[in-house]
């Protein structure tokens, strides 16, 4: 009641003040219709919640100035919360302008000092568009107005150190601004642009855009409270609340399990509609440890910022020559880092690759990387795939930081990340690093038994598997564990003769092919070999190293979480773990070369069975968190 | 004041410090600027008074006009509590504003108000002194227009300015902000 008195007191003076307006510009040559914004609401208002307001796409991002002169970036100037953007300067003279802004936002601030939903969960701010006149020291006194009445809530006014900061800031929001100009062609004091406001929500995407008929303090506010009732509640509070309750689906939407039966039916999943929320990626990973070694950039005191970069990055398509294809499109999150559907991947416009994408998980661990162990540092790593004409196709190191540091998105997270918003080779490099360091998961079931000493832990079968895993199947001799921590793997380079069999003649005159459930043709080898790429031999280690005694080595990979990263193999060619274990019951593939610690293993069914079921207990307990963090992340101008 | 804080003081200082940089500069001036009435005006009038100060010209065709009539029903709000307050309409058109075309102007808003008009140079730096830059408008129709911004200020007593008002916000704000400052400058001369 009280706010509806206050609302109505202020509504009587301001009809007073417009209509005061109205008959000076009556008397004036510019006489004009006043904005409904100044009256009553243009319209009959759907009820709050009534209505959805589904994302226009990323708010942009820029370097601004603050009141204080501090330099921030517009989304952390926009704060954790709801904000609504404007943008003004100080010679706009438009009564439907920047007066008719500061009018409606003034409504807003004065609801505040009543309405503790609006003060909690709105944020005004008004950037300007003047960097000459409007220093820090002039907006400080525009802030004055609500420093002394009012104060409840907040209003930012926020300026650029100059035109060169603001206008990508102002091209990211359509905001084409021109100079009035005089008739001989020099520049007046007046810009125009067309007045446009933005209701950016905590995740920073655009959820509403208003212009002069539709922005009025009542419908912003009906806004807020819609986007507050379809279950976006404000982050601060219920944070942890709302990720406990999310589902995060593992593996390829497709479900594919007994496709080769007639009477299959369709199990896909249809794409979840992501639901956008944040967690605490730190608590995950510290609580996810037990079974690793220790973490090796926890004393990185802008870790968090660099693995947020890095994950943006990581997501960003506009990482490949032609905007298609991210590191996430073959290291897929839901899918454990790689690719469950594919033996080897395929890159930029399709072109195929020789070996399978491998699992992300935990490789900070790995002295290693790449299949065939070529590099050694991740921060390195990543300039192979970026650069490969297959893969994601870019023509130079110079090429990718251009295009990088064209992105309005990035200065900004560049400078939170590195304290400066220099874009180099190092801090890419750094920051897809942090973000791939951070995919630690440990604390598997196994972990818990063993390491954890939770003796209840594993089941009959399970152990009988892990007797078997250390004991006669002799995997541990290359998967090797630790006495505080395990890895699964030495990282050594070993024949195994899966490479072997790419390289000698395909001996099979006929392929089997599926064509839908429960339907399979033969088709003759030589069709299939007529229309596709030549299977090129991939001598592994012997690529880097021209040592005969090398080919066809490939680097032991580690086993955690390999019950989620199938298909197996440096060239995927084994789909199942249950195959892989019988790959090596049969002793590996002879060849001259064939290391020497595969050796058939004569294990029974029951043992096969055993073994694998051991292998499923190596998932880390914060894959979904890990994936979560993946998927909701929104990269890019496309909103959900 | 709601706000009060540690820093305030030291800026009060250095308020102190530019108005000492002010009192000298109207000194200067004094011989040069002129009210509405013909009688000779010096910024020092201004001290020890909380002003609201607004910068145009009579001829302004667009805010100047909304402005001052926002400020009268602003300041026919503060009753008796007007005696604090000190408004000033300060011009940047001395050519076109005299004294006499003020005073006439004047006449239709709050009765409260002093013009200000005088030497062109002295306005000029004055103004920009309040980080007002009027840039003529450069066709010469029949009404020349000068583009001067945001031009609506409140200064505390010691001649600083404390807050730019918007445009666009309603007068009932401006006298809230005015009922705060003359509480928080008890010291006020009347």
């Amino acid at each position: 009641m009280k706010k509806l008195a206050l609302k109505t007191s202020s509504f009587i003076t301001s009809s007073l003040f417009l209509s005061l307006i109205i008959s000076i510009h009556v008397g004036s040559a510019i006489a004009q219709r006043l904005a409904p914004g100044y009256g009553d609401t243009p319209f009959l208002l759907p009820d709050p919640g009534t209505y959805s307001l589904p994302s226009l796409g990323m708010a942009g991002d820029g370097m601004v100035l603050t009141d204080s002169g501090e330099t921030v970036s517009l989304h952390s100037a926009l704060g954790g919360n709801y904000a609504l953007l404007s943008f003004m300067y100080a010679s706009c003279a438009d009564v439907n302008g920047c007066p008719l802004t500061a009018y409606v936002f003034y409504q807003l601030k004065r609801n505040m000092q009543v309405d503790s939903i609006l003060a909690d969960n709105l944020k005004l701010v008004s950037l300007s568009f003047d960097p000459a006149r409007d220093t820090p020291s002039v907006i400080q006194k525009y802030a004055a107005n609500f420093s002394i009445t009012n104060s409840t809530g907040s209003w930012d006014f926020l300026t650029s150190s100059s035109e060169t900061e603001l206008i990508p800031i102002l091209e990211a929001y359509n905001q084409d601004v021109q100079r009035k100009r005089f008739i001989d062609g020099s520049n007046t004091e007046e810009l125009i642009h067309i007045l446009r406001v933005f209701l950016i929500d905590p995740k920073k995407r655009i959820r509403n855009i208003y212009s002069v008929p539709y922005l009025h303090s009542e419908i912003i506010y009906r806004d807020l409270l819609t986007l507050l009732k379809n279950g976006e509640i404000s982050p601060e509070k219920s944070r942890e609340e709302m990720f406990l309750t999310q589902s995060t689906q593992l593996g390829p939407g497709d479900v594919r399990e007994g496709y080769e039966n007639k009477n299959f039916k369709s199990q896909s999943n249809p794409l979840k509609r992501k639901n956008n929320l944040t967690h605490s990626p730190k608590t995950t990973r510290t609580q996810s440890n037990l079974g690793l070694p220790p973490h090796r950039l926890d004393r990185d005191l802008k870790l968090e910022e660099k693995i947020y970069l890095g994950r943006r990055l990581f997501l960003d398509r506009r990482l490949s020559l032609n905007n298609t294809m991210s590191c996430a499109m073959c290291h897929i999150p839901e899918q454990g880092f790689t690719n469950n559907e594919l033996a080897t991947s395929v890159g930029i416009e399709g072109r195929t690759l020789n070996r399978n994408a491998p699992s992300l998980f935990n490789v900070g661990f790995s002295p290693n990387l790449f299949h065939d162990g070529r590099e050694d540092s991740l921060s390195q790593q990543i300039w192979s795939p970026l650069l490969d004409k297959n893969e994601m196709g870019n023509p130079s190191v110079g090429y990718v930081l251009n295009k990088i540091r064209s992105i309005p998105d990035y200065p900004p997270l560049f400078f939170s990340a590195f304290g400066d918003s220099k874009i180099s080779m190092e801090a890419i490099g750094d920051a897809l690093a942090s973000y791939q360091n951070s995919l630690n998961s440990g604390s598997s079931l196994f972990d818990r038994w063993y390491f954890g000493k939770e003796v209840d832990a594993f089941q009959p079968n399970q152990k009988r598997g892990f007797a078997l895993f250390v004991g006669k199947a002799g995997c541990a001799s290359c998967h090797v564990l630790g006495k505080e921590d395990a890895l699964f793997s030495d990282y050594k380079m070993r024949n195994t003769g899966v490479g072997y069999l790419r390289s000698i003649p395909h001996k099979q005159k006929k392929q089997t092919v599926q064509l839908a459930p429960g339907v399979f043709t033969e088709v003759d080898y030589g069709i299939i070999k007529s229309v596709s790429g030549p299977i090129k031999p991939d001598l592994g280690l012997y690529a880097i190293t021209q040592n005969p005694e090398d080919r066809w080595k490939f680097r032991t990979p580690t086993l955690r979480n390999i019950a989620l990263t199938s298909p197996y193999m440096h060239d995927g060619s084994i789909s199942t773990l249950k195959e892989v274990v019988e790959f090596y019951n049969g002793g590996g593939i002879s060849n001259p070369l064939l290391d020497p610690l595969i050796q058939p293993l004569n294990l029974t069914q029951q043992e096969i069975s055993d073994l694998t079921s051991f292998l499923d207990t190596l998932t880390g307990s914060n894959v979904r968190e890990l994936v979560a963090e993946a998927t909701n992340e929104v990269v890019g101008d496309v909103g959900i | 004041m709601t706000t009060s804080k540690g820093p305030e003081c030291l800026m009060k200082k250095l308020a102190f410090i530019c108005f000492l940089a002010v009192f000298s500069f109207s000194t200067l001036a004094e011989e040069k600027l002129v009210d509405h009435l013909g009688k000779p005006f010096s910024v020092d009038q201004l001290k020890g008074k909380v002003v609201l100060l607004i910068i145009g010209f009579t001829n302004c065709e667009d805010i100047c006009p909304t402005e001052m009539a926002r400020a009268s029903i602003a300041l026919s709000k503060m009753k008796e509590d007007i005696r604090l307050v000190k408004p000033i309409f300060l011009t940047v058109d001395p050519e076109r504003d005299s004294p006499e075309v003020i005073a006439k102007y004047l006449k239709n808003f709050h009765p409260s108000f002093t013009g200000i008009s005088g030497d062109s140079e002295t306005l000029t730096e004055l103004v920009n002194h309040y980080g007002v830059s009027p840039k003529r408008e450069r066709h010469h129709g029949e009404n020349q227009q000068i583009n001067h911004g945001y031009s609506t200020f409140i200064l505390n007593t010691l001649g600083e300015i404390e807050v730019a008002v918007l445009p666009g916000l309603p007068p009932s704000h401006l006298s809230e902000l005015l009922f705060k400052m003359t509480e928080e400058n008890s010291e006020i001369r009347i």
